[in-house]
This record gives C-alpha cells, structure tokens and sequence, in this order.
C-alpha cells in the first residue's frame, strides 16, 4: 500500500510540475491575447493549455481543479466558437482563474479558493449570457474530443474511418481498385478490411463484377481531401464513407465499444443493438451468431477497436521517448558529477605527460574529448529560455500600470536567449525588481507624458542577447530618467559620498544600488524605500554578473545586467603568482604581454604598460592577493577588457587554458568579493578564480586613498 | 496466359494453375474450368505454385467457388500460400478473420493474416 501511495505521490509531483508550466504559458497566452484579441491561435492555445490541465489533473486526482477549469474550458470553448468576444473583462477574470488555479495546485489557498472559483463562474456567467449552467456539460477528462484542438497550419494527423463499396462494374469501366488501396496506403499507416459477404456461389458469379467492398482505418497528416482524391474517378458511381475517428488528442488508451462502433457504422441498428446488449454476454458473437451482424463487420469493428488502441499506446511511448521530465536538482548533481570528472580528467592529462607514456596520452586525450562532448551536453541540456519568466513579468506590468493609472507596453526581445536553468530562477527576481522601479518611478501618467510630447503609452523594452560567453539583459524605459542632482544630494545626506566629491557619469548613477537610497519623494507599497535595488545588486553580484544603470533625463532609463552563460564551469585562463594559481575568466581575456623589469623603471608605480602603442593600466596581482618573494625578471601583464574597460592583470607567468570547475568558498569568504571561486587543478591544488571587474574597483578605491594620503 | 492441368489423386482431384491469374488473361476460363470440376469432384486441391501473378477478381473467384463447394457438401483447399499470392490476399486485405461463420472459417482459403499494419 505504501508503494502505492509514493506511486500517487509521484504522479501527483509530475502533474504539479506540467501544470505549473502550463499555468505560465496560460499566463503569457493570455496577456498576448489582450493585445491581440482576434488571434485564433493564441485562442486555441489557451483552451489546450485548460483542456491538458483538466485531463492531467483529474487523473491525479485533483477534483477541485478538474472542475473548475471545466468552467473555464466551457467558456472558452464558446470563444473559439466566436459566439463570445475577447474582452478585456474576460482576460481579467481568467488571469484571476489562473491565479486561483495557481492556490489550488500548491494547496496554499485552503478552502477560500472554491469560493473564489466560485465568484469566478458566477462573473463568467455575468459577462457571458450563454455560459451555460454547471453540471450541464459533464466532465469527460479521458474522453475523445470532438474537435480537433491542432493549431491552424499545423499539420497533425487524424485517424479515419472509410468505407468504400464500389459499383460492381468497376472492373468494365477499367478501374481495377487495387490500385486504389495502394494509393490509400501511400497516405499514411493502413489497415484494409475487404468484406466477402456480398460474393455469391459459383454458379451465380459474374466474372466481371466486383463483389468485394472494403473498411479502411487510415491515420494520415493529408488531410480528408487527400483520401477523396484517391477515390475521385469512382466516387459518384461507389459508396464511400469517411469518418474521423480519433484527433491524436486522447489522454486515455481506451476506445470504443464493439458495439458503439458498430453502430455509428451502420453495421448495426440500436434496436438489435439493445437486444444483443440483454444478453451481457461477448456482444460481438451474440450478433454474429444470430445474424444480426457480419463476421466481417464485426472483425472489422475489432480491428479499428485494436488499431486505435495500438495507435494511443504508440503515440504515448513516442511522447514519452521525445521529452523526458527530470526534477532540476538531479541535473545538478548530474553536472556536479561532470565538473568532478573534468577535475579528474585534467589530473589524467597532466600525469599521461610526465609519464611519457605514449598510449596512456592517447587515451588521455581520448578522455579529454568525451569529458568535452559529455559538458557540453550536460550544460546544454541545463540551458532553458530566459522566455519561461517573462510571462511573469508581462503580468507585473499589466497589474501595476492599470493600479497605477499607467498606460505601458512591455516589448520583448530575445526571449529566445537560452541561460543556465538555476541562473533564470535567480534572474526572475531582481529583473521583477528593475521593472517595478521603471513603472512606479520611471514611466510618467498619461497626462503627463502628453504635456511632454511624448505618447500617452510608455514602453518598456526587455532586450536579451549574447555576448561572448555572458548573456546580456537590458530594460529600458521611455519615461523620465534618473535625477542625478537628486542621487547625489540623497547620497550626501546619506553619507554615501563625502560633500564636495565629483562623482560623473554613469558612477553616479550606480549609486541607486546603495542600501536605502531612494529619490522617491512618496514610498507607495510598489517602491520607493530604497530597499531593493541593493538587493538587486548583490543578487547579481552572486551570480558573478554586473548591473550597470545609464540615465537621459527626460528621456529615459537603461539597466543592462550582464550575467554568465553558466553558473557551474568556465574556460579560464591559468595563471601563476610565487607559487599560487589563479584562473582568470577566458571569456574576458583580450591578450597576453610581456612586461620586463626595465619596462617598469619609467613608469615607475604608475602601473601603466603601453601596448602597441595604446596606454593600458595594469593591476599587480601580486600586491592585491599580499603575495610575497621577488618577481621574475620577465613577467606577464593578462589584458582583459570589462564593462568596455581594458584592464590588465600582471603575473608572473601564464600557465595556459584550462576548464574550470567553480566550487563556491563557503560562508567564511563570503566578504571576498574580488573572488568568485575557486578551481581544484589536476595535481590537487586549489586555484582562486579572480572577479575581474571587483578587482578593478578595489584597485580604483585603493588609488584614490593613495592619491588622498599623498594631498595630505 | 494461363495454364491449368488436372491430376486426379486417391482423394482429391488437384488443379495446377500457371501463368497470369488475372481479369484479361484467366477470369472467364477458370470460372468454367472450376465450375465444371465442381460438379464431378468431391475434394479439390487448387496447385498455386507456377502461378506468375494473380489479381483480386481471381481472388474473388475462389472464394465463390470455395462456398460453392461447402454449401454443396464438399471441398475446395489450397495446398500452399506462395509468396506471390500472400503478397496479393495482404494487399487487398482478405483474411479467414472476416469469414461468416465458425465452419466456414475453419475451413476458409485464406489464411489467418491480422489487418494491422506492419504485422505479418
């Protein structure tokens, strides 16, 4: 019993996980559909999303929702028939369904959202005079639709029932119909019944007639049109039936009864029907045996009982074999497995080449390629669209602006942009966060954009895109821009900055991310209490990305957050110091030079290397991390380029390429922001993985205490 | 063109059939041939093994003579399935599973083929 009851448990799991994903694919098909009322896909689109999770849900088990979103169905169901309009009322109340579903599904909403759904119908019934009464329509999760649910153009196969009984002199007009089952067969998967009931004895055979007559099942993605043109010569003269029996969309691996299908043929009258069915005995022999059926209309009728069985189970297996759902946390043990075999592989290379050993290298290399292709892999199959928590977002912007009396269009582009899974779930909140602050602080009311000159609807444009091996995320607003006279008055008071001391540019702006820093004049319960965009800050901060916020007043706002492609391994390029390893991110690695001792003597302290003729300054890892001992005659300045700042790094020797798996330091360095990680190397040692950019703010600060000890 | 001889054995009479069993070349001879056998002959082999093609309405027509000969109280068999003929009976999609009644498919020409595709 209890392995029935985990058995429950694991089905109830799975069926929470694909409802949550189509609640959220609901949520996003909906707000498009306000924007695009007509569109009949997005229509179709949502009444699948339902028509799924009635049918899913009432196989776990989930009465409740089953039966509410039977309502819903109902009402879109007249929606797709055009017999009610979309409006923004309807999107409304089924953006609040959605919400109710949401409660439902993780049990936090307790019995209050019955009676939510409840009010829900009793609205719908409001705005939707035709909604008919419940109970009305009785809920058939495991049932065949009637309609067809694929979306226009797309080309989904049907399963049909044909009857085709040619006129006896087929063979004299000189059509042999054997030809015609192969052209038949040619359209899809077909199953040919010939029915002999019709052939006489011997001494009553016309050698020129045709006698035989045939039931096709026929599953093809052609169309009914393709199967009539198959019998286009002989259909005025034949008989010939076609019938869709099965749209692909059933959840049960059941089909009808021998006698229902034997019935909607024809083959049988409901009377007889009735008769046979008193007996409740095999109903199929019962009729043969006292005439009121055909053997071969009952072998036929158990043939396509058979053939759609067997269709339904090919059907789930296939879709069973296409997608596999696997619960996230073992993807990451999964790719902690695959960083632990890259620490291991690195160990295997560095010892083939010292053994000298030429077939341990061989197969070392071997190694180093599946371990290559086996990351990849593993990384690409963690890589989602960042498009998952857009809808999420759409829906903040929808709610605000309307509480707000804003009118605001949130453009999207990239959604497409594919982003490490565990990355998406911690982006989801700080991106929330940027896109609260544009609509309360940023977007103007109506009226006043038009006093402005601008258009009434403000917009908000979500740019995603690559670059290199990070993945850069701007919102931009149209609205009126950072005050950054305000910032720096409010930094003052706030004693973030000492009076007196210029701050230009974007600096200025990154002061919004300071704890408690707000230049809002009112805190409304949307923003305001300059709480929140330091904690934007260090959630990006904790994924190794940056935020950066530039500013035209009057005209707008543009936070870009730069985040990496992957939170478990990067390239990296490795470096040495005295005796310690560092690995430098390769992804914002420019070139490597070499400095020497004399080069230094002009330059002095001024740490500034000139390359090819361009003035680059460098930072000395070797004074940063506190290392001691002498430097090489000869050393190595690593340039790299970040936030469009070329910066170099100097060692004393670059070591060469490396993968690096990420191992998070733990709590105790958790204030060591100008280290992101740290890397076990082949032999066992542990390398630190350097964070460039707040390197290069340490090193600023440092320089300016410098420059202000040396004033003193 | 097509060919037939008869061979009367202890307990049957066996019709060998060759050449191309179809609408043009055979229908109208065989009906004959099968018709005048019938009405002498008890037991009936029909021989397909040098049989070049063969088509449904010649299909058709052993099955008629096939009831013929039960409902008069005798017997008409077929002493083998060659590939060609299986290849012609799957094709237009005969099989003893569409037979009237217990008896007859007991003793049906054709052979038990399951309709789905992809099988047999």
């Amino acid at each position: 019993m209890a392995g029935f009851e985990g058995f429950e448990d694991r089905h109830k799991e799975v069926f929470r996980e694909e409802a949550r994903e189509l609640l959220s694919e609901l949520e996003g098909s909906l707000l498009e559909l306000e924007e695009d009322p007509e569109n009949t896909e997005l229509i179709e689109r949502i009444f699948r999303a339902m028509h799924t999770i009635k049918g899913s849900g009432a196989m776990a088990g989930f009465d409740e929702i089953v039966s509410f979103t039977h309502e819903l169905e109902t009402a879109f169901d007249l929606v797709r028939d055009k017999k009610v309009p979309v409006t923004k009322e309807l999107i409304g109340i089924t953006l609040t369904s959605r919400d109710i579903l949401r409660d439902m599904l993780e049990g936090t909403a307790g019995s209050s959202a019955g009676q939510a759904a409840q009010e829900i119908i009793s609205n719908l019934k409001h705005i939707i005079p035709e909604f008919p009464c419940s109970g009305s329509k009785k809920v058939q999760p495991h049932g065949i639709n009637e309609k067809a649910l694929c979306l226009p153009g797309e080309e989904k196969a049907l399963t049909y029932r044909i009857r085709f009984r040619p006129n006896q002199d087929i063979f004299k007009i000189g059509t042999n119909p054997s030809f015609l089952i192969d052209e038949l067969r040619a359209l899809g998967d077909c199953m040919v019944i010939a029915q002999i009931d019709s052939i006489p004895v011997l001494s009553e055979f016309d050698f020129e007639a045709c006698y035989l007559y045939w039931d096709f099942i026929l599953t093809t993605s052609h169309g009914v049109n393709a199967i009539k043109d198959v019998f286009i010569f002989v259909e005025n003269s034949s008989e010939l039936k076609i019938e869709v029996i099965d749209d692909g969309l059933s959840q049960s691996p059941d089909y009808k009864k021998i006698g229902e299908i034997l019935l909607e043929k024809g083959d049988v009258s409901a009377e007889d029907l009735r008769k046979a069915l008193r007996q409740r005995r095999n109903i199929g022999s019962i009729m043969v045996e006292s005439g009121l059926v055909e053997q071969g209309k009952l072998t036929s009728a158990l043939a396509e009982q058979q053939y759609i069985r067997e269709k339904r189970k090919q059907f789930k297996e296939a879709e069973a074999a296409a997608s596999v759902r696997v619960p996230s946390r073992k993807l990451d043990v999964l790719a902690d497995l695959v960083g632990e075999l890259v620490t291991l592989q690195a160990r295997l290379n560095q010892f083939s080449l010292t053994e000298n050993d030429s077939e341990l290298v061989a197969i070392a290399e071997g190694v180093e390629r599946l371990t290559d292709d086996l990351r990849e892999n593993i990384m690409s199959v963690r890589l989602i669209p960042i498009s998952t928590v857009f809808s999420k977002l759409k829906r903040v912007v929808r709610d605000l602006s309307s509480e707000l009396g804003k009118e605001i269009e949130l453009e999207i582009e990239g959604g497409e942009t594919e982003l490490d899974k565990s990355l998406i779930e911690k982006i989801s909140d700080p991106l929330m966060h940027i896109i609260r602050n544009s609509i309360d602080h940023g977007i103007e009311p109506p009226a006043g954009r038009e006093a402005l000159g601008k258009p009434r609807k403000g917009t908000i444009i979500l740019h995603v895109f690559h670059s290199g091996a990070s993945v850069l995320i701007q919102v931009r607003d149209d609205g009126k821009g950072l005050d950054a006279e305000a910032i720096r008055t409010k930094a003052i008071d706030k004693g973030l900055i000492p009076p007196g001391v210029e701050i230009e540019g974007k600096d200025i702006y990154q002061l919004i991310f300071a704890s408690g820093l707000s230049t809002a004049n009112e805190v409304t319960k949307i923003s305001g209490r300059g709480v929140g965009m330091d904690v934007v800050r260090k959630n990006i901060d904790a994924l190794r990305g940056t935020v950066e916020v530039e500013s035209w007043k009057g005209k707008g706002t543009c936070v870009t957050i730069r985040v990496p492609l992957t939170l478990a391994i990067i390239d990296g390029l490795l470096v040495k110091i005295a005796d310690d390893h560092f690995v430098i991110p390769l992804s914002i690695v420019e070139e490597c030079v070499e400095l020497t001792r004399s080069e230094t003597v002009g330059t002095n302290s001024r740490h500034i290397a000139n390359v090819r003729g361009e003035i680059i300054p460098y930072i000395d890892l070797r004074d940063i991390f506190g290392i001691g001992g002498t430097p090489p005659e000869i050393e190595q300045i690593v340039i790299t380029q970040t936030d469009g700042r070329k910066v170099g790094f100097l060692v004393d020797s670059v070591v060469g390429e490396t993968q690096t798996v990420i191992k998070a330091l733990g709590s105790t360095f958790k204030k060591v922001d100008w280290i992101s990680g740290a890397t076990i190397l082949g032999d066992g040692t542990v390398a630190l993985i350097i964070a460039a950019s707040h390197i290069m703010k340490l090193w600023e600060e440092q320089g300016a205490q410098r420059t202000a000890c040396k004033a003193e | 063109m097509f060919e037939y001889r008869f061979e009367d054995l202890n307990h049957a009479t066996v019709l060998s059939l060759s050449g191309e069993l179809t609408l043009d070349e055979a229908i109208s001879d065989l009906r004959n041939v099968l018709l005048e056998k019938l009405s002498h002959a008890d037991n009936i082999v029909i021989n397909l093994d040098g049989i070049k093609a063969i088509d449904l309405s010649v299909l058709q027509l052993f099955c008629s003579a096939h009831r013929m000969a039960l409902t008069s109280g005798k017997s008409l068999s077929l002493s083998s399935y060659p590939t060609l003929f299986m290849k012609a009976v799957r094709n237009v999609g005969l099989s003893s599973l569409v037979c009237r009644n217990d008896i007859w498919r007991a003793e049906c020409l054709w052979p038990e083929l399951s309709m789905l595709p992809g099988e047999n």
